[in-house]
This record gives C-alpha cells, structure tokens and sequence, in this order.
C-alpha cells in the first residue's frame, strides 16, 4: 500500500535536510548527466575526425583508381585505333579484288559445243555465288552436250524452254573457281 | 501540485499528544521508540481549551513543534469507488465532492476533505470538522507550541500494519468504546467501518455483523487479524470468540509506535 500522508495541520514544517539532500542529489545526477553528455561529445568528435581521415584515404584510393581506369581506357582506344586501321585495310582489300573475268571467257569457249550460243552472262562480285548464263541452241540435244560439260562447274539449271520456232532456251547457274581464291 | 506532494516532506515533531477517548496522552516519539510521558484523564477533544491540558502543554519547551493525533472518533472515512478516476487532481477533488455530496447529509463545506487514492477504482475520503480543528490548533498557536502534525490513529495503524511483513486480513482499533474495523486486499483498504459500543459482548455481536456484512457484500472471508488497542486492557472474549471463526490472530511488532507516524 501506498502511504497515506494524513497531516491536516495548517502549520506544516518542510523538512529541509530531506529536501536539500534531494536537492543534491538531483544537482548531482544533473552534474554527471552533463559530465557522460560532454564525455559522449568528444568521444563522438573523436570519432568523427577518424571517420574523416577514413574517408579521406578512400577518396585518394578512389582517384587513384579513377585514373588507372582513364589510363586503361586511353590504351584501350589507342589498340582499338591500330585493329580497326587493319580492319579497314582488310575491307580495302576484299572490296578491290576483282574476278578474271578472261578466264572465265576461256573456260566457257572452251566448254560450249557449237551452234550452242550464250546469250547473257551475270557475274557478281562474291565468289561464293555462281555465274548466271542464259544460253540458246537449235536443238535440245545440243543443249544437253552443254549440260553435261558444264556439269563439274556445280551446274543448277534454272529455265529451260523451246520456243515455237524450234530454238531451246536455257538459264543456268556454274561456279567456277577463279585462280588465287 | 503533485510533484511538490511527493518530494516535500514535512517534518514529524518529536512531541505528540494522543487524544483519545475521554483522554488525552503525551509521548515522545524519536528513532522509533515510543514513550509515554503522560496521561490526562476525563479530558475529551472538546475540553482542550480546559486548564488540565493547558498545564499540560505548558510542560513542553516554548516554540517546540509539537503533533497531535486523534482517535477516528471525529473522523468520517468514506470508500468511494469509481469507474474511472481522473488523474488530475482538480477533478478528482470535484468527483469526490460530487460524490460525498450526495451521500453525506450534512454540509462538506464544515468540513477539511482529504482524500487518497487507493488503487484504479476507488478513493479513500476523511472528513474532519474545520471548526473542531481551529479550536485545537488556537490551543497550540496560544501556548507559542506550533501545532505541525495533525493525524489521525487508523491512518497512522493502516500505515504501519498493512505495509508490514505479515498483513492481516482485517484490524480492529479499539479505544474505550470506540472500534473501527478496517479490511484490506492487497494491502488496499476497501471497507471501513466504525461503531461505538458500551460492553464487549456487544463489541462481539458488532464484528461478526460486519464479518458477515463483508462476506456477502465484498465476498472476502478474512483469515487473519490484528487487534489493537489504546488500552493496556483488551475487552474479553473477544480473541476467543474470533479464534471460534477461525481467524487468527496476528501481532503487529510496532506496539505503541502504530499510532504515529514514521
């Protein structure tokens, strides 16, 4: 139980020597209060300025690194300047190589049978596709002696027709191996 | 207000006068030892302005801070108990003034209102007549004796036996033909009752109506009891009849010193 204070007298005396030495102590709990506070407020400057040194060697680190990174990327570009010339060089290169377009003459002279005419020939500048010949003879026999010798040539016969007239029309695709691919 | 209540203590003389029924004692009371100096016959609280106690109080040093403690003859002790009880204490004061109002027939105002919180619910209320007070404090104020304790005996025991080691259930406080009975739960008050009777048969008859009263109100069967006494000689029979009902008997160690405070 709480205890009750029943005093109802109107001449109450105030006991100083409890209230003064609770007035100490109160002055003194303040005093260590305040003494712990100011202790805590340097220890956190102190920690502070150790933080900010921390952070000041990361950030030097930090520079360093970022200027490595610079280094790094300008021999990266420079490396880059030197393949890429080569590239373009090889580019150069591929696109000016040109087919020997006699020998592909002295090829099909050779290989057409006569009264077997050529009619048009489509060459592209890529040796991996073929030569498109368009061909006319007088007779389909004719036509088939021509297959049959432009057959080690990768031969791909495209149209065949026969006009009313008698004359066989042919398209056809060869590859022939140009000399230096 | 508060805060000043709780770290503001008042002084305890050293002096105190007992006003009993129809008598009036002085002790000395200092580092817990209580002793009688002496005692005033046929003297009632009424009779304090007689020149029996002015005598009496003359033999004390001028100037010295002097107490008085009376019995709860003249005291009127009120549980009220409240759904809710406001924590300041201008409205609690209002609350219990509402309350007392309306089951009290006479007029608060002729009376100092003091009242305590015991736990959540419920206030203990003590009603003291102001003019029975100025007439004892003139006394004192006369005589050059400053009056600066005025209590009262069963809120001076409740202080002591129910925050003792072993509290009983209930106490009896007898002076003379005055008995106030006081229960406790958890240390808390929750019924006073005071009576007056002439003979200790009667005293008998009262306690078990109040034993049986705080049975079927408050349902509590009490165990255990202290009885205490302004007089050396204790009415008979009664610890034989309370033992019948099963209640045992506890002694408070203070003795003398459950009337004043410390």
């Amino acid at each position: 139980m709480k205890k009750i204070k029943y005093n109802i007298a109107s001449q109450k005396k105030i006991n100083r020597v409890r209230l003064f030495s609770l007035l100490v102590g109160l002055l003194l709990i303040s005093l260590l209060c305040i003494l712990f506070g100011m202790d805590r407020l340097f220890d956190e400057t102190r920690q502070e300025r150790i933080e900010r040194q921390e952070l000041a060697l990361l950030k030097d680190k930090l520079t360093d690194v970022s200027q490595m990174m610079d280094d790094y990327r300008s021999k990266i570009g420079k490396i880059k300047e030197k393949w890429n010339k080569r590239v373009r060089l090889s580019n150069s290169l591929i696109g000016g190589k040109k087919f020997s377009m006699l020998n592909i003459f002295n090829i099909l002279e050779e290989q057409i049978p006569n009264r077997v005419f050529l009619k048009s020939v489509s060459i592209q500048n890529d040796s991996k596709s073929g030569i498109q010949l368009d061909f006319v003879s007088g007779s389909f026999k004719r036509l088939m002696e021509l297959y049959r010798k432009l057959s080690r040539f990768n031969l791909n016969i495209i149209k065949e027709s026969v006009t009313p007239k008698g004359m066989a029309k042919s398209s056809v695709v060869i590859k022939i191996e140009n000399e230096g691919n | 207000m508060d805060i000043m209540k709780l770290f503001v203590w008042c002084r305890i003389p050293v002096r105190f006068f007992y006003l009993g029924d129809e008598y009036i004692e002085f002790y000395r009371v200092q580092n817990q030892k209580v002793e009688k100096q002496e005692t005033c016959e046929q003297i009632s609280v009424f009779d304090i302005n007689s020149d029996k106690f002015r005598e009496m109080l003359d033999k004390i040093p001028e100037k010295s801070e002097t107490g008085v403690i009376l019995n709860s003859s003249h005291f009127i002790f009120n549980i009220l108990e409240f759904d809710r009880i406001p924590l300041r204490e201008h409205l609690m004061k209002d609350l219990v003034e509402w309350k007392i109002k309306k089951q009290f027939p006479e007029d608060i105002n002729q009376y100092e209102n003091h009242f305590f919180k015991l736990d959540r619910k419920r206030i203990l209320s003590v009603l003291f007549r102001k003019d029975l007070k100025e007439s004892i404090e003139n006394v004192f104020t006369d005589r050059q004796r400053p009056l600066t304790y005025f209590g009262n005996s069963t809120i001076e025991i409740m202080n002591h036996v129910f925050r003792g080691k072993s509290i009983p259930d209930f106490f009896i406080e007898i002076d003379n033909g005055l008995c106030i009975v006081v229960f406790q739960s958890h240390s808390i008050p929750f019924y006073i009752r005071k009576f007056r009777i002439e003979r200790g048969e009667e005293m008998i008859d009262e306690l078990k109506k109040t034993l049986r009263f705080v049975a079927s109100n408050y349902g509590r069967k009490p165990f255990s009891y202290a009885l205490i006494s302004h007089d050396d000689e204790l009415p008979t029979g009664i610890q034989e009849e309370l033992g019948k009902l099963e209640l045992k008997a506890l002694k408070p160690d203070q003795g003398e010193g459950l009337f004043f405070p410390g």
